[in-house]
């Protein structure tokens, strides 16, 4: 049975909870779901319901806008997650006590992203994560990911998390910043220009980070990790343009942790399956869907915003939400006659943002030295273990497409569904074969976007399985 | 037509799924110089896609032949190619939920006996004991201990590779799109790849198109009965290893197999209805390959799919392959049409072609695979 | 590693005890399996089935380093998955990963 519904909202992030709220503002009835327990996405996300205090800035800002999305009557489903979609806007989930199938008439997109990673020695160390896993356990459970802190990466959010990490009490040995900001960033002073809300938070950042006497190295990264069994030491070393190591300038640094702060990667899955136009952008992270003015995708009634239609940041992500929220409704007979002129004067705000938005992504996108770090025994696929020797041994036997080196060496074909390796592994083959990274594309997600319990696919309870004995 | 690229070739073969590779890998074995076109890479189709089960048993009569003599085949592959393409005999286990079911599976294996196939009837105990990870609901089995399983992802590419190892021309990213006769003679094949279209000059072509080999074929006005027709996979995540055999029932609508990395992979037994070329998973497909995998093997209710994936069958109006030359046409051989049972019989299909072709007649008889057949 | 929540904005959840490869962790909860394990020192729980040792790396449940067996269930990310009181929770090698 498939459950027909008006407009749908997946991810309840600032995109998802924006649009949400605007949908349901002009009348139209709303289903918000996110596989989280709690809305907010990354960049809102809310302390565990069990731990009582008192919220950052960020969060209560979340708290707010989360309130007004409730009072408007949107209806939201929590850990449920979206596995499968097909082009006629179906939609099927694995959630308590949710329809294992739904139908929208119009369904906005806000899934965010996930972190890009680099295959470097030592990589798969217990102790070298995600920047954004140690974000997480701070905002949501207050823990620091270890003691002593090494932060690798690009970007102001490096900044912002050293300095989070400073306050909460760990030691932070050096804070490496990838890009040669002051070598491109005076071609960028226009854009900053009414940023002052970001550049006061980097500031404070910075601050907090200077007072503690703590390095920030810009055009610096990581080369390799080591440790028995879990991280002891990085080595790091200066970086050309193109993001290579200079060779000569390697140091050992002592950590116990390493974050990896490289940027994102949209989840596009969705888009594609809904049968949305895609088009391969790596200044905004990848793959992502071709839209109009009014976010709307290649496909009439499918809309995306925020960071997983464009890596762009939360505040882009709201007004992207704003808009999409307004379209979707107008699409399903709300407020037809408004919405083009609201949308209209979402424009400077959105204007603002596009421009922040290029700003970042000039500054901030890795170069291709990211991607030659691994040795041959480096692991590129975590989840299948496969290391960087078995895609040349894969290459020299006459692969030349990520399809064929997934078929013969099984890389991406593990439990993330390829999510952590396709870009590594595209930019091997890339390099290793001479053809662009876009020539040989990423691998095709196919569902369920999550591994997921075959009763809830058959949407029958393990104990009626059972057939009648014939 | 660019006249500056311009090749020859003794033999072209059309097609990269496992029929086209294993025919280029016994040609090019023989010292024939073929060239293969693949419009993507090779085995990206069903070959690629399928369920990975080289089976004799429940065959049609026309085609059991076939299927014991390729089985001969792919044992001295297993020890030949690289990558390993993992061929194991685990088995196969054909089931009955009732009395019907199981004594046509009955009938079959008098005959299969009689055609020297080794097959064994299961009643419900002997099938308790030999397979208890099957659900309780089967009331017996037909079982062929020679049967077993493949990692599609593998032979095509495998067998492409070393014929391409012994001088044949692997064209990926390559498509053929016109066949050209002089009288009664193929003298080229006209295709197109990223740089644009080229001309080889040819006396032979082997066309194995898969489901796609019509459309080709119209180029010279010859008409194959061939239908396209979807049909899905699952796999779960990896398992503790709970079974060798790859088992199926047309009663649930599933058979299932553990691939030796431990994923178990799902599949329907029967075809979904529709002419169709789509390759996207139909969302109540995936319900029911659940469904069905979880009420025939209970430790799969506590699994998770992994992924899932759909191919396209080639289907002829009687169920088996058109392996045939074309009145009227000389050095055109089509090898296609293998409706769902290609993948095993890939192998006996590129070995009998490459003889048809060195020693002018392959050595066993392919008189019913002919397209004439269909042309009363 | 180290828990903040005594920090004067935070207050910790109720205590809770779990029990991890049928040792006794104290636990908090509102905590993660992942936040437990880390919070008691734990850095790595996983072992791959090349027996190498992993533990937390994305955070938020799409690179299933992190997963463990949860009251018989396998493959539970322990990134998302919030503890209960008396979780029964197995690392190490998961049996399907052994050779
Ligand atoms: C781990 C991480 C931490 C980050 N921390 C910060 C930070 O501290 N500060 C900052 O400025 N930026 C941060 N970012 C960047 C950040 O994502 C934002 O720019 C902002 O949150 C983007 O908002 P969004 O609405 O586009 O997506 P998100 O906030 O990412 O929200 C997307 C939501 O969609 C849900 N979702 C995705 N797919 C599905 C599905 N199939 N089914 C159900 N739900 C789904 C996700 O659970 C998520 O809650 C972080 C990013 C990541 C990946
Ligand atoms: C889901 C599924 C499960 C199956 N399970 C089994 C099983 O368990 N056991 C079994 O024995 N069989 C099985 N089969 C059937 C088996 O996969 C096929 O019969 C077999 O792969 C056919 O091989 P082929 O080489 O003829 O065709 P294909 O694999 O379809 O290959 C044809 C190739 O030709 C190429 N091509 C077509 N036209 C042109 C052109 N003009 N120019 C260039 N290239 C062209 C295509 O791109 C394609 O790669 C299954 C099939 C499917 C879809
Ligand atoms: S740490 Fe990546 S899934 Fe849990």
């Amino acid at each position: 049975m498939i459950e027909p519904v008006e407009i749908v909202v997946v991810g309840a992030g600032p995109g998802g909870l924006s649009a949400a709220l605007a949908a349901a503002h002009a009348g139209a009835q709303v289903t918000l779901i996110d596989s989280n327990r709690q809305p907010g996405g990354q960049y809102f996300r809310q302390p565990a319901n069990e731990l009582h205090g008192e919220p950052s800035r960020h969060q209560r800002e979340g708290q707010a806008l989360w309130q007004q999305v409730q009072s408007a009557g949107v209806r939201f489903w929590a850990e449920t997650t979206v596995w499968g979609a097909t082009t006629e806007k179906i939609l099927s989930l694995n959630g308590k006590d949710v329809p294992g199938t739904i139908q929208a008439q119009a369904i906005v997109l806000a899934t965010g992203t996930f972190e890009r990673t680099s295959a470097f020695p030592g990589w798969t160390l217990p102790g070298v994560m995600t920047a954004g896993a140690a974000q997480t356990l701070l905002k949501e459970q207050r823990i620091l990911p270890g003691k002593k802190i090494l932060l690798v990466g690009t970007g102001p959010l490096q900044l912002v998390l050293a300095a989070e990490l400073v306050r909460a009490g760990a030691q932070v040995v050096a804070v490496l910043e990838g890009a040669p900001i002051f070598r491109n960033g005076a071609r960028h002073l226009s854009a900053l220009w009414r940023q002052w809300e970001r550049i006061a938070e980097g500031a404070n950042s910075w601050l907090t980070l200077a007072s503690h006497r703590i390095p920030y190295r810009m055009g610096w990264g990581i080369v390799s990790a080591s440790g028995n069994q879990q991280v002891e030491r990085a080595t790091i070393a200066r970086l050309d343009d193109t993001w290579r190591p200079v060779a000569g300038s390697e140091e050992q640094i002592a950590c116990d942790t390493i974050l990896l702060g490289y940027g994102f990667i949209p989840f596009h899955a969705l888009a594609q399956w809904l049968g949305a136009i895609m088009t391969w952008q790596p200044e905004l992270g990848g793959d992502i869907p071709v839209r109009d003015s009014n976010m709307q995708t290649s496909v009439p009634g499918i809309y995306a915003v925020g960071d997983g239609a464009g890596v762009g940041g939360a505040a882009l992500a709201l007004v992207e939400g704003e808009i999409a929220g307004i379209a979707a409704a107008a699409q399903t007979g709300h407020q037809t006659g408004r919405a083009a002129q609201r949308i209209r004067s979402l424009a400077p705000a959105l204007a603002r943002e596009q421009q922040f938005q290029k700003m970042y992504a000039a500054l901030f996108t890795p170069g291709a030295g990211l991607y030659a770090l691994g040795n041959n025994e480096t692991i590129l696929c975590r989840c299948e273990e496969i290391t960087l020797a078995q895609v040349r041994r894969a290459i020299a036997l006459g692969a030349t497409t990520i399809k064929e080196i997934k078929s013969i060496t099984r890389v991406g074909m593990g439990d993330c569904q390829g999510r952590m390796c396709s870009h590594l592994i595209a930019n091997v083959i890339a390099r290793e074969t001479g053809q662009s990274v876009n020539q040989v594309g990423m691998l095709r997600p196919r569902p369920p976007l999550f591994p997921t319990p075959i009763t809830a696919i058959a949407r029958t309870p393990s104990e009626q399985m059972e057939v009648a004995h014939p | 037509m660019n006249a500056s690229r311009k090749m020859n070739a003794p033999v072209v073969i059309i097609g990269g799924g496992i029929v086209g590779c294993a025919a280029a890998y016994y040609l090019s074995k023989s010292g024939v110089q073929v060239t293969l076109l693949e419009r993507s890479v090779l085995g990206d189709e069903a070959s690629g896609r399928n369920g990975g089960g080289v089976r004799q048993q429940c065959r049609d009569r026309r085609e059991r032949g076939l299927a014991m003599a390729s089985v001969r085949l792919w044992q001295e592959l297993q020890a030949t190619l690289e990558p390993d393409i993992e061929y194991r005999q685990g088995g196969n286990i054909r089931l009955a939920t009732d009395e019907k079911r199981l004594s046509d599976l009955r009938c079959q294996s008098e005959e299969e006996l009689q055609d020297g196939l080794p097959v064994e009837m299961w009643d419900q105990s002997e099938l308790r004991r030999r397979a208890p990870y099957l659900a309780e609901i089967f009331l017996g089995a037909k079982y062929c201990a020679s049967d077993g399983m493949a990692n599609p992802l593998l032979v095509s590419r495998a067998l492409g590779w070393a014929a391409q190892r012994s001088g044949a021309r692997i064209l990926t990213h390559t498509e053929a799109f016109q066949i050209e006769i002089q009288g009664r003679q193929v003298t080229s094949v006209l295709a197109k790849d990223a740089q644009g279209e080229f001309v080889i000059e040819t006396p032979q072509v082997i066309h194995a198109g898969g489901p796609w080999t019509p459309h080709l074929s119209q180029t010279l006005g010859v008409v194959v009965p061939i239908v396209p027709a979807r049909s899905s996979l699952a796999i779960t995540q990896r398992m503790p290893r709970l079974f060798d055999e790859f088992v199926s029932s047309h009663d649930l609508g599933v058979y299932a197999r553990q691939a030796r990395e431990g994923q178990i992979h799902i599949g329907r037994s029967v075809s979904e209805p529709g002419e169709t070329f789509d390759q996207t998973t139909p969302l109540p497909t995936i319900e029911k390959l659940a469904r069905g995998a979880a009420q025939m093997i209970p430790a799969l209710r506590g699994s998770n799919f992994l992924r899932t994936w759909t191919g396209t069958l080639e289907n002829t109006p009687d169920g088996i392959a058109i392996i045939s030359a074309v009145d009227g046409i000389a050095g055109y051989l089509i090898a296609a049409g293998f409706s769902g049972h290609g993948f095993c019989l890939g192998p006996i299909a590129g070995k009998l072609l490459s003889e048809w072709l060195v020693e002018g007649e392959p050595s066993m008889s392919l008189r019913e695979f002919r397209l004439a057949r269909f042309q009363k | 590693m180290s828990r903040i929540e005594d920090s004067s904005r935070f207050r910790r959840g109720q205590p809770v005890t779990i029990v991890v490869d049928g040792e006794r962790v104290p636990a908090y909860r509102g905590k993660t399996i992942a936040g437990a394990l880390l919070a008691t020192g734990h850095r790595a729980w996983r072992r791959t089935r090349h027996g190498q040792p992993r533990g937390l790396f994305c955070g938020i449940g799409v690179c299933f380093d992190c997963t463990v067996t949860v009251n018989g269930t396998t493959n539970v990310r322990a990134c998302l998955t919030p503890i209960a009181d008396g979780m029964i929770v197995e690392t190490g090698i998961p049996m399907e990963h052994q050779p």
